[in-house]
């Protein structure tokens, strides 16, 4: 058995993928490769076409939908079955391969990026909805099942899944549970941890566990909670029991523009701080709105406006009218341009086309885009939101803001060119700025994204040493070999116990 | 004074340290340690793990527990544990330490207008008990799980060290969420020193109302109207009080929310179900704390409350349709003997069902998955994470099937 190499510090460099111009990414080495035997044993479980060894091939997986961070897997597997998943982790122990669970390589966090020397298991083909249990308001769904098609199958039957990540065309449920994933409507029907009832899982050893229960508590330590958002690190999901909700009766959605910002951001507070709990509360910006009409999305969103909040409730009529009547007055209070209401539910549609289309809208602006995700208290909006974007001024970047207003949640939106070294060391010291930033108002460093690679070498910011060895004592517990998923969500020990030497050149020094 | 007692009253004082003969080791007469605040209660966690002296850790005590132990303990009670840390009134959080009791904590909250979205039939309930019981009340249909309101959590662990988990923010992903683990684990892992909740606000408006009914059938069925036709409801509860003499059965309806709203939900029922008695909000507490709890999916809410029925011969019994509760509210318990057990074990056969029995000494070690798959896989890690969290193993030993 070999050791498991800790992953290499990443390092610059320039990628030349396929003649395209040269990209500054950082990149982590392989130390180590499996043996002929290993992916011969690989081949045996899933065959030849579902385990994808050929380079070219393998670039699709380099990196997941935060693409500076890349890291080659030395092979990608697409099993069918858990008895597929069970033996492809039982290979792995055998011959200490890291693996790292993968769904629609949408995580903004590099967190779906293979290890060092290390497999990635894909689950495109594990995409069967198991069972609808109307009843009971009970969905069991393998991993790869994509999130918005769970919801098509579930409308005709008047329930729905309520976690509505912005990726929700593309993103896998197995991801939404590493990831603890969120969306704009988790304001009100939280995020993916209170929909998830139970989990199958395979552990490190090729056991599997059933953690939680359909029926919602089990009357001990919720390892289900442990589990989702865990980021793959402690085994991989087969299969999930998620919770449903009926479609609600009414919805409204309102739009209210302002003048700057800071007075978008004082509305929500006071919406929040008067008890109201819309289904959704989201904030975007005029460059936000910019680019949305340059990208030809009919948002209906008004171009003269700083920012725009959007406001919608769910619920009976006589409730979702009520609330909707004070948060209009307090929406005006605040210096509202203007407060419009959906009439018709296909002016709806376009108002919800428009927020959910922004970050591909973004993407046209340059050649490369960094989601950020951080939490503030949401009180301290309206004093954070104009430190982000001076910090983007002082680095000369491009930013623009749409983001979970009402939970606080940001994504500030770098527009840059990887293709520029500089620009992209720019771009990082943005975020590490950010970050701090948000930790000393109170906030945290992910609302949705996770830690991923990406926030690494920040969880010492957050988290005291007993803290963060309290969740290595878990990882250990559940994987004490460390294969899956090695080197994200948790920095490794020295790292923490020192000071952390910087994984990137530059910006994190 | 006992060896521990003296350790424990040196290092806090003697006032701290009581004795009683009602703890969780039964007709062991032990000490009981009240730290009167955070520093305290790690000082006697540490002093526990070096000294090797078990703690039992106790709330309001509103969940009567017990435990076989042959060597020194203690009783841990956190009950001076009960500042308010911070009241976030505009972000709508609550950090306060663990020993806060529910109904002080929402009387404060109630003059800003706030609510914790949590509940207990046990008036002395503390908020870190509800969290390390996972004690879910009559706000789970309305609000979620209990689970799903804690924000985090600050504990000592079986070792003595401190984390901090979590964070007073409504959305967070940053590093595992071990306050979720510490949620129904009572103090396996390690006692609860504080943590946040999240709020509601205050309801605009609240009914509670009675709605009788011939029989369990025809009050399930109008349950299930209810439950239909009014999708907000608060609480949509099937109360059966069952004696010798026969049996009383209703429906108990509560609505809260936008006035305008609760005025037409409130139009919706009557239509039902024709003119109810109103109840008092505190109605939703009352009948103490119940003497078994049965726990299974929505659908099977019915055939679940027919196995209690089978069993218990007097009291009465509330059973939640939307959650899949049924609480038995005996005012004396029947007793719970091997054979009653297996009784209620047949009876239930088909349910998934998980059974417990909160306010029972002598049968609250019986908790119980009826028909669940076993599932050694989970037990090995919750062992290996107690090995750890609390190497010495002075907290709770005896008292989990796990550990």
């Amino acid at each position: 058995m070999r050791t498991v190499p800790e992953p290499a510090s990443n390092r610059i460099e320039r990628a030349e993928p396929f003649g395209y111009p040269p990209r500054a990414v950082f990149t982590q080495q392989a130390t180590d490769m499996p043996s002929a035997n290993f992916f011969a044993a690989l081949r045996a479980i899933t065959g030849t076409e579902r385990c994808i060894t050929d380079p070219g091939l393998l670039l699709a997986y380099e990196c997941d939908a935060i693409t500076h961070l890349r890291t080659t897997p030395v092979a990608a597997v697409l099993p069918e079955t858990r008895d597929e998943v069970v033996r492809i982790v039982q290979l792995c122990a055998q011959h200490g391969v890291p693996l790292t669970g993968r769904g629609a390589g949408t995580c903004l966090s590099g967190g779906a990026i293979a290890s060092p020397g290390g497999i990635l298991v894909a689950f495109p083909r594990m995409n069967r909805i198991l069972q609808v249990d109307a009843a009971n308001r009970i969905a069991v769904v393998q991993p790869g099942v994509i999130n918005a098609r769970l919801s098509q199958v579930l409308r005709p039957l008047g329930l729905a899944y309520m976690p509505d990540p912005s990726s929700q065309t593309a993103c896998t449920l197995g991801g939404n549970v590493g990831e603890n994933s969120g969306g704009p409507h988790c304001i009100k029907h939280g995020s993916t941890a209170a929909s998830v009832l139970a989990l199958e899982m395979v552990l490190a050893d090729g056991s599997v566990a059933h953690i939680g229960h359909a029926r919602g508590r089990t009357g001990g330590p919720d390892l289900r909670g442990l589990v989702v958002g865990s980021e793959g690190t402690l085994g991989l999901v087969t299969a999930i029991t998620l919770r449903l909700e009926r479609i609600p009766s009414t919805e409204l959605t309102l739009l209210a523009s302002y003048r700057d910002m800071r007075a978008a951001c004082a509305a929500v507070s006071s919406i929040i701080a008067a008890g109201i709990l819309p289904s959704a509360l989201e904030a975007l910006d005029d460059r936000t709105i910019a680019a949305l009409e340059a990208s030809g999305r009919e948002s209906g969103y008004p171009r003269d406006a700083a920012a725009v909040l959007l406001i919608e409730f769910d619920g009976e009529a006589a409730a979702v009218r009520a609330e909707a009547d004070a948060t209009i007055a307090l929406l005006h209070k605040a210096d509202a341009i203007a407060v419009d209401e959906a009439t018709d539910a296909a002016q709806r549609a376009r108002l919800w086309r428009g927020r959910k289309g922004a970050f591909g809208a973004m993407g046209r602006l340059a050649p490369d885009l960094y989601v950020m995700d951080t939490v503030v208290p949401r009180s301290k909006l309206p004093e954070v939101l104009p430190r982000i974007g001076q910090i983007c001024d002082e680095l000369h970047l491009r930013l623009a803001n749409v983001f979970h207003a009402g939970e606080g949640n940001l994504h500030p939106n770098i527009s840059y060119d990887g293709r520029n070294p500089e620009e992209v060391q720019r771009v990082i010291l943005a975020g590490k700025r950010i970050v701090e930033l948000c930790l000393a108002a109170g906030g945290a460093l992910s609302g949705e994204h996770g830690i991923g690679t990406e926030k690494l070498d920040y969880m010492p910011l957050m988290f005291d040493e007993a803290s963060m060895a309290a969740m290595h004592t878990v990882r250990e517990v559940f994987d004490a070999q460390k294969l899956f998923n090695p080197g994200k969500v948790l920095p490794t020990p020295r790292i923490c116990a020192e000071s952390a030497p910087p994984r990137h050149r530059g910006p994190h020094a | 004074m006992s060896a521990p007692a003296t350790l424990f009253a040196s290092a806090i004082g003697a006032a701290a340290v009581t004795h009683t003969d009602s703890g969780p080791l039964q007709g062991r007469h032990m000490p009981v340690v009240t730290p009167g605040n955070v520093a305290e209660c790690v000082e006697v966690v540490r002093i526990a793990a070096r000294e090797r002296i078990a703690l039992y850790v106790r709330g309001g005590g509103s969940e009567p527990r017990t435990a076989k132990h042959e060597g020194p303990a203690a009783l841990l009670c956190t009950t001076r544990l009960d500042q308010v840390i911070d009241h976030a009134r505009d972000d709508l959080t609550f950090t306060a330490e663990a020993g806060l009791g529910l109904t002080a904590a929402q009387a404060l909250l109630r003059t800003h207008g706030q609510r914790l979205p949590l509940s207990s039939r046990h008036a002395a309930s503390t908020l870190g008990g509800i969290l390390t019981r996972d004690a879910e009340g009559w706000t789970r249909k309305s609000c979620g799980m209990v689970r799903d309101q804690i924000l985090g959590c600050t504990v000592v662990l079986g070792d003595g060290r401190v984390i901090t988990e979590g964070s007073r923010l409504v959305k967070n992903v940053s590093g595992y969420n071990l306050t979720r683990l510490f949620g129904g684990a009572r103090a396996a892992f390690g006692v609860v020193l504080s943590l946040t909740v999240r709020l509601k606000a205050q309801p605009q408006a609240r009914r509670v109302s009675w709605h009788g009914a011939a029989n369990p059938a025809a009050a399930f069925a109008l349950a299930a109207q209810m439950h239909a036709s009014i999708a907000d409801a608060e609480v949509v509860r099937v109360r059966i009080e069952h004696s010798t003499t026969g049996q009383k059965c209703a429906v108990v309806l509560s609505l809260a929310g936008a006035k305008a709203r609760v005025d037409e939900a409130c139009a919706q029922a009557d239509k039902l179900a024709g003119a109810p008695m109103l109840l008092p909000a505190a109605a939703l507490q009352e009948g103490g704390t119940p003497q078994c709890v049965i726990e299974v999916r929505p659908a099977d809410t019915s055939a679940a409350t027919q196995a209690l029925l089978a069993q218990a011969h007097c009291g009465s019994i509330d059973a939640d349709i939307a959650t899949g509760t049924v609480e038995l509210l005996a005012p004396s318990a029947p007793t719970w003997t091997t054979a009653a057990l297996q009784t209620l074990d047949s009876s239930l056969r088909g349910l998934e069902a998980l059974v417990t029995f909160p306010a029972n000494p002598d049968a609250a070690n019986l908790q119980r998955n009826c028909c669940a798959t076993p599932n050694p896989q989970v037990h090995s890690l919750l062992r290996g994470m107690a090995q750890r969290f609390d190497p010495s193993g002075v907290l709770e030993p005896g008292m989990h099937s796990w550990k």
